[in-house]
């Protein structure tokens, strides 16, 4: 009798380590972790419907559940209008409340008096490339799934650090944790870019904030600390742009700084090949492929840099200056943000001398953020004047930075762009 | 004694006056009447003036088909007398009868900016203004083909007569109106008012786009040049109906602001509708030129991060106030 239940214990071990049992072993996981999952609702007071759904996972630390705060973020910023519910796997619904939040990594942490047998360990080594992880979560409403998928790595080009998952993340997914085979957490579903094309929210970032909220004993869901996590976050990303030597390329009749930063990544386009178009247009835009998620309506954390140079040989000045006019007259934010969010622009104009006496027409525009203090979103925009038959815009947005980054940007970016 | 009688339409204008010296006239659409009248609804012989010894004139009905009235609505029966400067009707043909001694209006003086309004009309002043605004809408043309292909050049100046007889449609619509409230038409006086307008704001804008330019878009200059138009639309409206209305001088003036003003009010309103939405977008100015057009002195760097200090004083300040606003309601 001893020696069958030693044998059923050892057939079962192997299945586990079989790396060649994927279904089996994604089927053991769903089965020991589905007690620790839980759906995350936003319900609207009112009304009491769902506003939003994600998903959510209770870790082996007292009362805790962790989802995104892309999530919950309805619930964080209007919790006169907005209160949270989980639903586990029995379908028994509880209360949560957001204990802290980390904005810059999308992490909510939720305490929670749901308390399943099973919680999920967080594993802060990484996976090698192209192990198999699996993903958690309860995709459009539909039940709690499992999708086994491959580790790829952390996002090369991205600033906001995210683990490449090549398996689909859809979503309702979002907050569920994704594991390896051993059930140790790996990250945290956040976002999917099609096509079995997945990102995760890597498990350092979670560890971080568990550790900060320990220490602070206190809740950090408030827009003091959110603003502060922001803050910080900026002045960590413009640190090394700032301090970087910028490097120039040629373009058009001036030099503009090429990829300043790896996850400043930059494409371009002509039609100087183009015969028939009086105008020969040259253009390079600068943007970063990630952003921080702050409301559904309202995103920051990006910076974005457009380059175009044009040529009108054969045009009079007058007719050069029309067209000129019109490619500078849409310049927009970078990230969305609603009349809540922000306060509206305000602009100046100024024809701006510069040190090797070429002149152009600057355009500098500013919003503050009303819920955030000390942040601003910063629209610049150069036109060269001194040519009659060519012209070299230079134009940057960036998005939730503090004045004194502005000014220091502006300055750096200004020294890099110049006529000769 | 003699006798007037005037033809009137339905808006009562005169359309003829006939003086009679006989005692009797016969009225009808009949050639042997001494009045032919031409109304459909007139009897052949439908009545008859007459004057009595006392020298009252009566209109006598012929037995018409439709009736005659000195009253509107009741047909006169036999005979009814008819006192100087009154209207009568032969069915619905009105008449106005008068004495030959009926006081008439003192003289009026020529009006000297009417005058002057129609100058406008003369075929010199016409030519320069169609050439100007045509010079105009060649060099907007002009600026704007780079961005189309050379061979639409042609294309685009088969639209100028379309765009003349556009403009024309107005005065012409005002010269109807005057000819219906038997005035004169003054169509040329017209054209040459409102090309001469199209002309003005054209230059206005010219004018502020290069202003602006040079004063880095201040936003007192855009209000100015919103009074400006509202102005020139408000002075051409008053001059259109000057020649177009007899009304007195000051009613043709209130006439002619309040159209401007709904002019106006309209082009406010759908900018308040779309500020909602423009809030969120930078308000600034574009306009480009060449250096040569710029009249201001330039920043250097240093100042430019000095006034860019204002602009986040300016919106903290904003974000404040709203704030405050916020909390008090």
């Amino acid at each position: 009798m001893r020696n069958w239940w030693f044998a059923t214990i050892l057939v079962g071990l192997q299945l586990v380590i079989s790396t060649s049992a994927r279904a089996d072993s994604a089927e053991q996981l769903f089965a020991r972790y589905e007690p620790a999952l839980l759906q995350v609702r936003v319900l609207e007071q009112a009304s009491g419907a769902k506003a939003a759904i994600g998903s959510g996972f209770v870790i082996d630390q007292p009362n805790l559940l962790v989802t995104n705060y892309h999530v919950v973020s309805d619930a964080v910023l209007f919790p006169a209008k907005y209160r949270l519910e989980y639903l586990d796997n029995q379908q028994q619904k509880g209360e949560l409340k957001v204990l802290a939040v980390d904005v810059v990594n999308d992490l909510a942490l939720l305490q929670t008096d749901y308390q399943p047998e099973q919680r999920f360990h967080l594993e802060i080594k990484s996976p090698a490339q192209g192990a198999t992880i699996y993903s958690l979560g309860n995709p459009h409403d539909l039940g709690m799934i499992v999708v086994p998928g491959t580790y790829n790595g952390l996002q090369k080009f991205g600033y906001y650090p995210r683990i490449h998952f090549t398996g689909a993340v859809n979503s309702g997914m979002s907050g569920g944790p994704v594991v390896d085979s051993a059930g140790n957490i790996v990250g945290v579903n956040v976002a999917s870019a099609g096509n079995q094309l997945g990102f995760l929210v890597p498990v350092k970032a979670l560890s971080e904030l568990l550790a900060r909220a320990a220490e602070q004993k206190q809740l950090s869901n408030d827009q003091q600390s959110i603003a502060k996590q922001l803050q910080e976050s900026q002045a960590k990303m413009f640190e090394p742009i700032l301090a970087a030597t910028w490097q120039l390329k040629e373009f058009g009749i001036g030099k503009i700084p090429d990829e300043v930063v790896p996850f400043v990544r930059c494409w371009g386009e002509s039609n100087v090949e183009k015969e028939r178009e009086a105008l020969k247009q040259v253009q390079a835009f600068c943007s970063q492929s990630d952003e921080i998620f702050l409301s559904n309506q309202f995103t920051t954390g990006r910076i974005e840099m457009q380059f175009e140079w044009l040529e009108g040989k054969e045009l009079h000045p007058l007719q050069f200056f029309n067209l000129y006019q019109q490619n500078i007259s849409h310049i927009n934010a970078d990230n969305q943000a609603g009349k809540e969010d922000v306060t509206p622009f305000e602009c100046q104009h100024k024809v701006l001398q510069q040190s090797n006496q070429q002149h152009a027409k600057t355009i500098y525009c500013v919003r503050a953020y009303r819920q955030y203090e000390g942040l601003y979103d910063v629209i610049y925009l150069a036109a060269a004047l001194d040519q009659q038959q060519s012209g070299l815009i230079s134009h940057y947005t960036l998005s939730g930075v503090s004045q004194d980054i502005a000014q220091r940007f502006n300055r750096k970016f200004t020294e890099a762009v110049l006529w000769q | 004694m003699a006798i007037m009688i005037e033809v009137l339409n339905k808006q009562h204008k005169v359309i003829e006056r006939h003086k009679f010296s006989s005692a009797r006239i016969a009225l009808g659409r009949a050639f042997d009447n001494d009045l032919v009248l031409f109304d459909k609804h007139v009897s052949p012989h439908h009545a008859e003036l007459v004057q009595a010894e006392d020298g009252v004139w009566h209109l006598h009905d012929l037995s018409s088909l439709n009736g005659s009235f000195t009253e509107p609505g009741k047909p006169i029966d036999g005979t009814s007398a008819v006192s100087s400067g009154e209207l009568c009707w032969l069915g619905e043909q009105a008449l106005r009868v008068f004495d030959e001694s009926h006081p008439v209006a003192p003289a009026q003086p020529y009006n000297r900016i009417e005058q002057r309004l129609a100058k406008f009309g003369h075929w010199a002043v016409v030519s320069v203004l169609v050439l100007l605004v045509l010079l105009l809408e060649v060099f907007s043309l002009w600026l704007e083909v780079p961005k189309q292909e050379r061979n639409e050049w042609s294309r685009l100046l088969v639209g100028l007569p379309l765009m003349l007889l556009v403009m024309s449609l107005w005065p012409a619509a005002l010269a109807v109106w005057a000819r219906i409230n038997q005035h004169e038409a003054r169509f040329f006086a017209q054209l040459g008012i409102t090309l001469a307008c199209v002309g003005a704001w054209s230059l206005i804008d010219g004018l502020f786009s290069v202003l602006n330019f040079s004063a880095n878009g201040a936003g007192l200059l855009s209000w100015l040049q919103e009074g400006m138009h509202w102005l020139l639309l408000v002075g051409t409206l008053s001059a259109n109906f000057y020649l177009a209305l007899q009304i007195t001088t000051l009613r043709k003036i209130l006439f002619a602001a309040t159209i401007g003003l709904v002019f106006m009010l309209q082009s406010l309103d759908t900018g308040f509708l779309m500020n909602e939405y423009r809030r969120m977008m930078p308000q600034y100015d574009s306009s480009l030129m060449p250096l040569s057009f710029y009249f201001n002195d330039p920043v250097t760097q240093g100042e430019f991060e000095q006034n860019s200090i204002e602009l986040f004083k300016q919106v903290d300040e904003m974000r404040l106030e709203e704030a405050k606003e916020e909390k008090e309601q």
